[in-house]
């Protein structure tokens, strides 16, 4: 839960406040007159918001999605001779299996 | 028969033989590639236990010991795959769950089961290439399914 302090007192009290926030895990809302302007959290949270905003968008889903295909086409078709992918991680899960 | 239509927001387990099989280009039809449109569309997270990528790099380097595959091209697959939305999971309660299940399927080994187990306890669809698993899968989840 965030709690929220005035920008002066967070400019007055700023090294408390960023231990408070990398240490004691705290997220910190900055308000000026009255009205919430930012908020201070800890660098795994921000990282952590940033990969669900990227993932929500439904562009950038896609986009990762159709890079992958991208790469995917480079590779030299699978030969009808050769064992198929599928059947090859069969193989690698059964060694354990049975040996 | 309608097909009934998914909770947008619900996370799908992808066992890594799906993955593979995809990317691979082992689907001649085009239908997986457009269920996996359909999932990126319609589902929140693919999830899948933290094996996944090592499973298709274990896969892709038999391919690349063949003279199929490169290095460069195997680092790059996992950078791509590591921008889709995937999350994996290695948590100590996820283990119960595996461990759990291992012992109900009387298996020893654990790859393919610990799919399974992720998705029983998330309770969200879960989807394989691999027959011979999920054979055994559907006896015991409804939601179990071969693509």
């Amino acid at each position: 839960m965030a709690h929220s302090i005035s920008a002066t007192h967070a400019k007055v009290k700023f090294g408390e406040i960023l231990t408070d926030v990398s240490v004691g895990k705290k997220h910190v809302e900055i308000e000026r007159q009255g009205k919430k302007i930012a908020v201070l959290l800890p660098k795994e949270d921000y990282d952590d918001l940033m990969r669900l905003r990227e993932f929500q968008e439904p562009l950038s889903r896609r986009d990762a999605f159709q890079s992958l295909l991208d790469w995917r086409e480079s590779l030299p078709r699978p030969s009808p001779d050769s064992p198929s992918a599928v059947e090859i991680l069969r193989e690698l899960r059964d060694r354990d299996r049975f040996s | 028969m309608k097909e009934e239509a998914p909770d947008t927001f619900q996370d799908i387990c992808v066992d890594a033989s799906l993955w593979i099989r995809l990317l691979a280009q082992e689907d001649s039809s085009g239908e997986l590639e457009k269920m996996f449109w359909r999932w990126l569309d319609e589902r929140n997270f693919f999830i899948a236990p933290s094996l996944l990528i090592f499973e298709i790099h274990s896969t892709f380097r038999k391919k690349f010991k063949k003279g199929e595959m490169t290095g460069d091209r195997m680092l790059e697959a996992t950078k791509r795959l590591s921008r889709l939305p995937i999350l994996l999971y290695q948590s100590q309660e996820f283990f119960a769950h595996v461990w759990e299940w291992a012992q109900k399927l009387n298996e020893t080994v654990i790859y393919d089961v610990s799919y399974l187990a992720l998705a029983a306890w998330k309770h969200v669809p879960y989807w394989t290439a691999d027959r011979k698993f999920y054979d055994i899968a559907k006896k015991h989840y409804a939601d179990a399914h071969l693509g």
